[in-house]
């Protein structure tokens, strides 16, 4: 067991972590400590490095050198789907979502791992299929009711409004009740108001879990993150908190051009 | 302003807070279902009522006919086994004829040098398989698409030579003899050699079935299903994607091994003339006729696999053409109506049953107007 000292200090920390792709240094010693509570933005132009580093933080890509860190355990070499279950969860960029699985369905899978029924006790269907397979359900639809899309329970995800199917993604990573979430571009494809609603639904996430926030729309940026790391050609140029980053004339330089003020 | 809102004293209302989820073990404990709802007990009741409503039925059934329905059920179950594979987890394969042709020659090895009783030997030829659709799987879960195609296709034409190549251990092109078992003297004098095989598929079929439905409705299947839907998603919602595509794949060896010990015994015959490629692709046709990754389908498509082209060959003998062409017409008819049938029920038979069911529930229910 974790000690409550360590709890209470608990991060996800990126240490200098480089990622090449053969002559390309995708990430060049990177360093992010994510706190629980708080909302982590990581912004930069295209092709900074920003999903790149979403994808070593879960657990995708593997880095070059570095370290990387979660509740003080190095966890440099766990693969995605353990890193789920000890709590870093995500959502993709666009939606990945199961079309041809109903939105319950989906959700359902984000809970895969609650369940130790191993796959040749599912061929029997024994008892504690059953019951385990009803908790999840549960919990899927507790967390549906929660994100407002117990109407669409039944439905399949092409067939429903973009916003709808994002949020079904978002609660597919909610599932499992995770420390940390990283949503990559949750708010690309969403109107004005759809994007203010998930500001809020962010920030209400952030009061129990950290959230790390990969987002081009910088109103919402500015209005959700506590602490913001820009990244530019693979390195981190700025670090701070949102008015610190606005008055920042390297990121305003690098980032979004001599003369554009935010 | 920020400040206020991320604390969220002064907009308590914009922003509503998400609970965490607490895994309510002592919750889960709790629910109890009534005996008759839990799979294993429903699905095994129902499944003796269906072998026992078989069984009556069976003994007013011509020899002939029991031979015939004997002769579709080893196709169900390799149907079964390949509608798993790719209805719901996406893989493809050719090579599910030499799936089948090693069941067959498992339980053909068995018989000849123990002296193990028939369920022994089936459940043997179904884990032989199982296991070595494990390795299989193994190699294609690294393979996609059409490169696992390939490979299984490669399976499908190389695996039926090797009985020709050992030819001492596994009997060569004349293949070995399978000795049927005479039914059980309590069954009576007059039950018949064919009725017992058909009901020895049946039993078989409905076991298939059963696990099928078990798997598909489990962690398991949906598991399954999200891995053919998006493997990306999958990982990182906790999903391990090899380990589900190798069982997949073992599952559907299995079944496809069990397949081919009845087909083996049935035909009481194991030689590599009954598992060429055309075994394998003429399954794959049946999938997609029956409905793919529907329990159901597999039904439909042995039965088409097995009469249609008998049907085409009484056709057209009718029309006293010379052996050669009727031979090719009989082939050529069988091809147009599996066009016929993809024309009219693009999801198979079994997609077309559900349509038209869901659309009478919804005009009973006024939502649909004629």
């Amino acid at each position: 067991m974790m000690s409550n000292s360590i709890m209470e200090n608990s991060t996800l920390i990126a240490d200098e972590v480089t990622v090449r792709f053969g002559g390309l240094v995708a990430l060049d010693r990177v360093s992010l400590n994510a706190n629980l509570g708080e909302v982590h933005g990581v912004i930069g132009p295209n092709g900074a490095g920003k999903t790149t580093l979403f994808n070593v933080l879960c657990g995708f890509v593997k880095p070059s050198s570095g370290k990387l860190t979660y509740f003080g355990n190095e966890v440099k070499t766990l693969r995605p789907e353990q890193l789920s279950k000890m709590g870093v969860s995500r959502t993709l960029q666009g939606l990945g979502l199961f079309s041809r699985m109903t939105v319950l369905e989906n959700v359902m899978i984000g809970g895969t791992s609650l369940t130790k029924v191993g796959p040749f006790r599912s061929l029997l269907g024994a008892g504690a299929t059953v019951t385990e397979e009803a908790r999840i359900k549960d919990l899927a639809l507790s967390v549906i009711a929660d994100l407002g899309l117990s109407p669409f329970t039944k439905r399949l995800p092409p067939s429903l409004p973009y916003a709808i199917q994002k949020k079904v993604a978002l609660a597919r990573a909610l599932v499992l009740s995770p420390k940390f979430i990283l949503l990559d571009e949750p708010a690309s494809g969403l109107s004005n108001v759809e994007m203010d609603e998930l500001g809020d639904l962010i920030l209400g996430l952030s009061k129990n879990l950290g959230v790390l926030l990969v987002e081009h729309h910088m109103d919402l940026v500015m209005r959700v993150c506590s602490t913001i790391t820009v990244l530019d050609f693979g390195r981190v140029i700025a670090n701070g908190n949102p008015s610190e980053i606005r008055a920042n004339p390297i990121v305003t330089q690098a980032y979004l051009g001599e003369d554009v003020t935010i | 302003m920020e400040e206020s809102t991320i604390s969220g004293e002064s907009n308590e209302n914009l922003v509503s807070e998400i609970p965490p989820k607490q895994l309510d073990q002592a919750a889960s404990e709790k629910i109890k279902l009534p005996l008759w709802r839990l799979p294993l007990i429903r699905n095994c009741g129902i499944g003796i009522v269906a072998i026992a409503l078989f069984f009556v039925i069976s003994g007013h059934l011509s020899l002939y006919r029991n031979y015939q329905l004997a002769e579709v059920g080893p196709y169900i179950l390799a149907l079964l086994g390949l509608s798993l594979l790719v209805g719901q987890n996406g893989q493809i394969s050719i090579g599910h004829g030499a799936l089948m042709a090693i069941g067959a020659w498992t339980f053909a090895l068995f018989q000849l040098h123990t002296k193990l009783p028939l369920a022994v030997l089936l459940i043997l030829a179904t884990l032989v398989t199982f296991i070595f659709g494990s390795l299989l799987g193994l190699v294609a879960a690294r393979l996609r698409g059409p490169y696992l195609a390939g490979t299984t296709l490669a399976l499908a034409l190389g695996l039926p030579d090797i009985a020709t190549r050992y030819r001492s251990l596994f009997g060569g092109y004349q293949g070995l003899q399978i000795t049927q078992p005479s039914p059980p003297a309590f069954l009576g004098a007059t039950f018949s050699a064919q009725q017992y095989l058909a009901v020895i598929d049946m039993i078989c079929i409905v076991i298939g079935i059963i696990i099928f439905a078990n798997l598909i409705r489990s962690k398991t299947g949906r598991n399954m299903r999200a891995v053919r839907d998006d493997e990306i998603a999958s990982r990182i919602s906790g999903i391990s994607v090899q380990k589900t595509q190798v069982f997949a794949f073992a599952v559907s060896a299995g079944a496809a091994g069990l397949g081919g010990a009845l087909l083996a015994l049935v035909s009481s015959n194991v030689s590599p003339g009954a598992f060429t490629l055309t075994l394998s692709i003429s399954l794959l046709a049946g999938m997609v006729i029956g409905g793919t990754g529907t329990i159901a389908g597999p039904i439909w498509g042995a039965f088409i696999m097995v009469y249609v082209p008998q049907w085409a060959t009484t056709a057209t003998e009718k029309l006293n053409l010379n052996q050669g062409i009727a031979a090719n017409l009989s082939l050529g008819l069988y091809g147009v109506l599996l066009i016929v049938i993809i024309l009219l029920a693009p999801m198979g038979i079994q997609g077309l049953l559900r349509s038209g069911f869901s659309k009478v529930v919804l005009r009973r229910q006024g939502k649909l107007s004629k």
